[in-house]
């Protein structure tokens, strides 16, 4: 599978450049450059882990790894160097909508739940003083007949 | 990059939302909103139509600014989301308590209608 490699400074503004650049990879895979449900959902979730990571990883350097393999399948690894930390060791909750109270509506920590939700797996490991995060999506869905087809 | 063009229809703010709505820009759309609601400007209708990506931050500018609005007697309603928006509303349940609908006229009535109670 082709690789594209980014390092990126744990800055958002940095987060964006790299989904820029991830969102036109994914583009040249697809019909007509243009993105499929799969791709979208795909982006999304590589878009919050990467903020993850500025947020809260305190790495000074994010490695960003980009696998695809002509639309059948994706995989991003997110590397930082620092303690170890598994954003996968707990079940990720979405937070709530439900309250009749609108000061308790959630402005955040929806970040874990949206990834776990719009890929197929998350992997954590730490190896060498690095955590590795990494998500795999498949871009066709054969069950469910997916745009990307 | 994030743009915000504002304009009225009738009583109600209509901003024209450019770009991306993501962690590095949301405090620009923060900034234009508290300007609107120092001003008592609260129904307010976000065209959504040419942003083409948000995040969960964006996500959580909604919301603050739905519980805002809604604090002061007033209402958002974002209108004409892009694939990718509709996708984080969905999946978040958000668009449970924010409103959000495919078309500006959609928009304007539905102020109408919950501004009259």
């Amino acid at each position: 599978m082709p690789k594209t490699s980014f390092t990126l400074r744990p800055e958002f503004a940095e987060v964006d450049r790299a989904r820029v650049a991830i969102e036109r990879i994914l583009a040249s895979t697809c019909p007509g450059n243009i993105l499929g449900d799969a791709s979208i959902e795909f982006l999304i979730a590589s878009t919050e882990a990467m903020n993850n990571a500025v947020e809260h990883s305190g790495a000074k350097e994010i490695e960003v790894e980009l696998e695809t393999s002509a639309n059948i399948a994706v995989s991003l690894t997110i590397i930082t160097f620092g303690e170890r930390f598994d954003p996968t060791a707990n079940v990720a909750q979405m937070p709530e909508f439900e309250s009749n109270d609108t000061d308790d509506l959630p402005e955040g920590g929806f970040g874990l739940a949206i990834i776990s939700q719009m890929v197929d797996a998350v992997e954590y490991s730490y190896t060498e003083g690095k955590n590795h995060l990494t998500l795999r999506k498949k871009l066709i869905q054969s069950d469910k007949g997916g745009n990307d087809a | 990059m994030l743009d915000v063009t504002v304009g009225m229809d009738g009583d109600v703010v209509v901003l024209d939302v450019a770009g991306t709505i993501i962690a590095s820009t949301v405090e620009e759309l923060k900034g234009q909103i508290d300007k609107l609601v120092d001003k008592n400007f609260t129904r307010i209708m976000m065209d959504l139509s040419k942003v083409s990506f948000m995040d969960s931050s964006g996500l959580g500018s909604c919301v603050a600014t739905h519980k805002l609005l809604s604090e002061k007697g007033g209402m958002l309603v974002c209108v004409r989301p892009s694939e990718a928006v509709t996708k984080i509303f969905r999946i978040t349940r958000a668009d449970q308590r924010i409103a959000v609908v495919p078309t500006r006229i959609d928009g304007l009535r539905l102020i109408q209608e919950k501004m009259k109670k």
